[in-house]
């Protein structure tokens, strides 16, 4: 039965792409770890956002980023990257204010339940057992790879 | 009760990388991946005012200036692909937990590149994550 569902799964697009996502932030992580040896974080997360920039280009250049567009869309997307940055900020305030980094970097790691409990609030999103059996291992994970 | 400053910031942090998982499905709901992306990093940008290093950014080696860079290319790479993962129909609830354990292929690849041990801690996460992925994806 789960071999049915995954073998199903595998065919979407959407893992996929969830799987390119995997290896992008990974290479951002790898690359990151390099950089931050001589560059401090704020430096580091202005060029890291310069980094962004030429992908953006393109996508503009190209007409990629035409298409249907929704103002509302838009405000969500502006919301995402704003978001983001101040996230980054916070965390990074967290650590100069004394944080504990082991503390720190577990508890902002669990961001996937906030997104899963929103989902579940706003979205209704419904999630099998196994994806919620899932959901809990991912965050298993997630916390062993901050400690 | 009393609320440190650091533990105050770290539940703002935990709180916005919760609500952007939401937002990237309610953006991609209404316009494509790559706009999405595009109107993220304008989002992004209004910050760079307040990280802008000035001239502390000519005592950095090229080398390292350049690794960073492409840091942020690979940040805008994933980035595009989890709003395309979400505007192929996955659910925000089954991908950001999915694409959250990435640490998994960094733990695989640093021993190699970087030449780091693998602790036991991330070993079970490697094996826990590699269970995640096979359950979120059923």
């Amino acid at each position: 039965m789960i071999m049915l569902e995954l073998s199903r799964t595998v065919k979407q697009r959407w893992f996929w792409y969830s799987v390119l996502t995997i290896l992008g932030w990974a290479g951002w992580a790898l690359l990151l770890k390099i950089g931050s040896e001589e560059i401090p974080s704020e430096p580091s997360l202005f060029l890291q956002t310069t980094g962004m920039i030429p992908l953006a280009l393109i996508l503009v250049v190209t007409g990629s980023s035409r298409g249907p567009q929704s103002n509302l869309g838009v405000v969500y997307s502006l919301l995402n990257g704003i978001i983001t940055g101040i996230g980054i900020l916070c965390l990074l305030a967290a650590y100069r204010s004394g944080g504990n980094t082991s503390v720190v970097a577990v508890t902002t790691s669990l961001y996937p339940l906030v997104t899963f409990a929103l989902a579940i609030l706003l979205l209704h999103e419904k999630l099998t057992k196994l994806q919620v059996c899932g959901l809990l291992l991912a965050t298993v994970s997630i916390v062993l790879f901050s400690l | 009760m009393h609320i440190t400053a650091w533990l105050m910031f770290t539940i703002l942090a935990l709180i916005c990388f919760g609500v952007v998982g939401l937002l990237q499905k309610l953006s991609t709901d209404l316009v494509s991946a790559e706009s999405a992306l595009v109107w993220l990093i304008v989002g992004f940008l209004l910050l760079q005012p307040i990280l802008y290093p000035g001239r502390a950014l000519l005592n950095y080696s090229t080398g390292n200036i350049a690794i960073v860079f492409s840091a942020g290319v690979c940040n805008a790479l994933g980035s595009w692909a989890i709003l395309a993962a979400m505007k192929a129909g996955g659910k925000a609830s089954v991908v950001v937990p999915f694409t959250a354990v990435y640490p998994i292929v960094v733990c695989l690849l640093a021993p190699l590149l970087l030449h780091e041990h693998i602790s036991a801690p991330q070993g079970i996460g490697i094996v826990c994550g590699l269970g995640a992925i096979f359950l979120l994806a059923s």
